[in-house]
């Protein structure tokens, strides 16, 4: 059974129909500041998809954290976990 | 009352082109049986658009548009400059309306959930334009021009019209169009397609079973300075008239369609005597074809050394072909001799100095560009 | 020297109404329009407030077929020709042109094909040849026989300012004599889906410069200025409305759907169009700003304005807590509302706006206000970073050519 990062980073290359492989994605590595040249709509793009394949939602209400939550793949991950706990 | 007179220097051009003969596709089974046929990019051309460092997807179109603007910047001298003295034209009939249909058939299948917002913003029929904007800097007046078979011819005039307008020091104008299953549908459900999967053979006389033309796609990008402003343009547009009909889809009458060829040679302070070749967007459809026939015919009566040529059996048929046969047109002036892959069909065309191309649809949009050495 | 390039007539409609008269009507009323979508179903966007049409209008165009951006935009245009007296004058319509801006063309037909195929298998080819956003300027020109240029723009936000703009190149370039420019956008899911996703549209309505402001309102509707030579206008007697004396068209090229943060781009449009006209910024009275009501569009469009005005802008006001944003036909209406309030000397309120935001450096007009007003400018952006500004003067306030 795939771990959390490895299916988000699935679901990453898939989405942003990313020309990279998965497991090219280092769990830490920022998704933002240069490497896959993600930007603002991406992240709407990654938020659209936590609620579809995760069912976790990011509202207007989480804006103050954006940075901390799509840092990296880590951190998309630990927002899941955090949200799925919530909510059981 | 004034004529307008359109005019600019053609610095260089690129272009982006499908593979020579039609490729088959299963035909979405929902909608038909059997395949379907297109000039569709081949794999190589489709990789070399794509370059591995662009981690990111990004639309089929823009990836066409960049790729021949690249072209046509790679060929100038001084490529020019960034920044807002450079201008951006776009014509393009459906842009990428691939996301648009991607984005369509998430909501669709996928509820409202689905929405990717990536796709939307791809939608917007801008996004060719301002992705090229982005991608080389260009920062002048940004336009996209969405009118069917008027597209491209709407950028050339504006972009040739800002120019002489001192508003920009040059222009980028391009005509595209990605081919996306969704127009292969749209087209086979009203008729303009068939399905036979040979070649365009266009004013050959070559009947085509069931009829219709084949889709196709590609771009043409060309970097355009104010007249007399490039030490050695390639060729010099003299003009571009375009218009639509006055009624939806009328009966298309040969006389009227000279008389525009000749409003257009007015405006341009040309005379038929003095083009060398007629370049025809004739698509291969029987119909159409005839149109042509005898409108060519009716040119040919009245000034007999025209030679004429088609091209749509390189590209298919799309609204914005035309800036493809614009570039086989400038090419032709640049290098004083009709490109070999341009099939004349009609006449011979010995040196060409100055050539005139000729569209007409078949709902009665039509144009008319001239070029000259 | 360049033909002047004036307004001679205006056709508006949208949820504020189907007239000049009503538009202007819910402006001095303060009267928003934003209320419940009814045009189709939505589980996520349903509750969002949106600037819907009332009353339908397949049954108010006189067109007997097309998408309900052709009807709207059919009804403006025939609003716009009649309010030009264009029937009553003989003149060369060949040198009759129709600039359009678009987006959404007949996308609802685009909608109603694929949801049947996918979700019934049933192909229904009807209305396919009624998608494209390019119709609704052929069914212009079929409809008053004009037989010149003829296009239709689609930049975004910023399409109906430039298909104005486009509009004055013909006239100056001498290829038109009278262009009916404008822009025309109607509701689809696509659209309210789109921008839901990005997280751009508010809960509780537009609310332009406010501290509280959550995003954009979608909206739909038509507007069509008749744009024409002076001295054409002149010779056939026709009532000029306003001097449509400059214009500025330019790119951030930046993002492919924020603005640049300091609103240089739009700036740089502002500053063309007062010199196009000839101007020093003091000049303006009034500008009808873009104001969406969105986190980035309204902080970036006030820092253009500051830059180039400084300590002295005009009055400013957005109006899209009126309309809604009405996309590719925001750029039209809001440039009549610029021409109404030009005549009618008032500026229209920003409707919707409690406090500024503290980071906003403006403060819109937020009450209807008698005014003199002599130079008014409207602004647009879009996405892809295109900006538009387009700059009236009122009759009176110059010298008619001879």
């Amino acid at each position: 059974m795939a771990t959390l990062e490895q299916q988000i980073k699935e679901r990453l290359v898939e989405t942003l129909g990313l020309k990279i492989a998965a497991d090219a994605i280092d769990d830490n590595a920022p998704l933002f500041a240069g490497g896959l040249g993600l930007d603002s709509v991406d992240v709407l793009e990654i938020a659209a998809m936590l609620s579809l394949h995760f069912n976790v939602e990011v509202t207007q209400q989480d804006s103050g954290r954006y940075r901390e939550i799509f840092a990296n793949v880590h951190s998309l991950a630990d927002f899941v976990r955090e949200r799925q706990t919530a909510s059981a | 009352m004034t004529l307008a007179v359109c005019a600019a220097d053609i610095v260089a051009a690129g272009s982006v082109r499908p593979g020579a003969v039609p490729v088959s596709r299963p035909a979405p089974a929902a909608v038909a049986q059997g395949e379907w046929s297109a000039y569709r990019l081949d794999k190589a051309t489709e990789q070399s658009l794509s370059p591995p460092e662009r981690i990111k997807r990004m639309g089929r179109g823009q990836e066409m548009a960049i790729g021949a603007v690249q072209r046509a910047l790679d060929a100038c001298a001084t490529p020019p400059e960034r920044g807002s003295a450079t201008a951006v034209s776009v014509g393009t009939a459906w842009a990428e309306e691939g996301d648009e249909i991607t984005f369509l058939e998430n909501l669709i299948k996928l509820g409202e959930k689905g929405a990717k917002p990536a796709y939307f913003v791809n939608s917007v029929k801008n996004a060719l334009a301002s992705q090229l904007a982005l991608t080389f800097g260009l920062q002048g007046e940004n336009q996209t021009f969405a009118h069917d078979a008027l597209s491209f011819e709407s950028s050339l005039w504006q972009g040739a019209h800002l120019l002489a307008a001192g508003r920009a020091r040059h222009a980028v104008v391009c005509g595209v169009e990605a081919l996306v299953e969704f127009q292969e549908i749209h087209g086979h459900l009203l008729g303009w397609y068939g399905t036979d999967p040979s070649p365009l053979a266009p004013l050959s006389g070559q009947e085509r079973v069931g009829g219709g033309t084949l889709p196709g796609e590609g771009a043409a990008a060309f970097v355009l300075g104010a007249p007399g402003s490039s030490a050695a343009p390639l060729a010099r547009l003299v003009g571009v008239r375009a218009r639509g009909p006055l009624r939806r889809s009328p009966a298309i009458e040969p006389a009227e369609e000279i008389a525009f060829v000749d409003q257009a040679l007015l405006a341009a302070h040309t005379r038929l005597e003095d083009i060398g070749l007629v370049i025809l967007g004739a698509n291969g459809d029987a119909a159409l074809d005839a149109s042509y026939g005898a409108i060519a015919a009716g040119l040919r009566g009245r000034a007999p050394h025209l030679g004429f040529g088609v091209y749509r059996h390189l590209t298919g048929d799309f609204a914005t072909a035309s800036a493809l046969g614009f570039d086989l047109a400038v090419r032709a002036v640049a290098g004083r001799r009709v490109p070999g892959e341009v099939r004349v069909v009609e006449g011979s065309a010995g040196s060409v100095e100055r050539v005139l191309l000729y569209h007409l649809a078949s709902n009665g949009y039509h144009s008319v560009m001239i070029v000259s050495s | 020297m360049r033909p002047r390039v004036v307004v001679t007539g205006m056709g508006v409609v949208s949820v504020a109404g189907w007239t000049l008269d009503e538009t202007w009507g819910a402006i001095v009323e303060g009267r928003s329009g934003l209320g419940t979508l009814t045009l189709f179903e939505s589980q996520r966007c349903g509750k969002l407030p949106v600037g819907e049409v009332t009353g339908d209008p397949a049954e108010r165009s006189g067109l007997p077929g097309g998408s309900r951006s052709d009807h709207l935009a059919v009804w403006a245009a025939r609003q716009a020709w009649g309010d030009a007296g264009l029937a009553e004058h003989r003149w060369d319509t060949d040198r009759g042109a129709v600039v359009l801006g678009a987006l959404t063309g007949g996308m609802l037909f685009t909608e109603e094909f694929l949801t049947r195929l996918r979700l019934e298998g049933q192909v229904d080819a009807r209305h396919l040849d009624d998608r494209a956003c390019c119709n609704s300027a052929d069914r212009i020109a079929e409809i008053f026989g004009l037989g010149g240029f003829r296009t239709t723009v689609s930049n975004a936000c910023a399409s109906g300012g430039s298909a104005l703009g486009l509009g004055c190149d013909l006239i100056e370039a001498g290829e038109a004599d009278v262009v009916l420019a404008g822009g025309v956008d109607s509701l689809n899911r696509i659209v309210l889906n789109g921008f839901n996703s990005l997280m751009l549209v508010s809960p509780d309505g537009c609310r332009p410069f406010d501290s509280e402001r959550k995003g954009m309102s979608v909206g739909e509707g038509a507007g069509v200025l008749v744009l024409e030579s002076e001295e054409h206008a002149i010779q056939r007697g026709a009532r000029v409305r306003a001097w449509l004396a400059g214009r500025g068209n330019t790119c951030d090229a930046y993002h492919v759907s924020a603005p640049q943060p300091e609103g240089r781009g739009l700036c740089e449009a502002m500053r063309l169009a007062l010199a196009g006209a000839g101007l020093s910024p003091s000049a303006v009275d009034y500008i009808n700003a873009h104001g969406t009501g969105t986190a980035d569009n309204d902080p970036a469009e006030a820092r253009a304005i500051r830059a180039l005005f400084g300590d002295a802008a005009p009055a400013v006001s957005s109006t899209k807590r009126f309309f809604g944003h009405t996309l590719a036909a925001a750029g039209a209406i809001e440039a009549i509302v610029t021409v109404l309030a030009l005549e009618h000397q008032a500026i229209p309120p920003n409707l919707g706006l409690r406090t500024v935001d503290p980071k906003i450096p403006l403060s819109p007009v937020t009450e209807y206000r008698p005014a003199k007003l002599d130079v008014a400018m409207s602004t647009s952006l879009g996405f892809g970073g295109n900006n538009s500004a387009v700059l009236f003067r009122r009759p009176g306030t110059w010298e008619a050519a001879r």
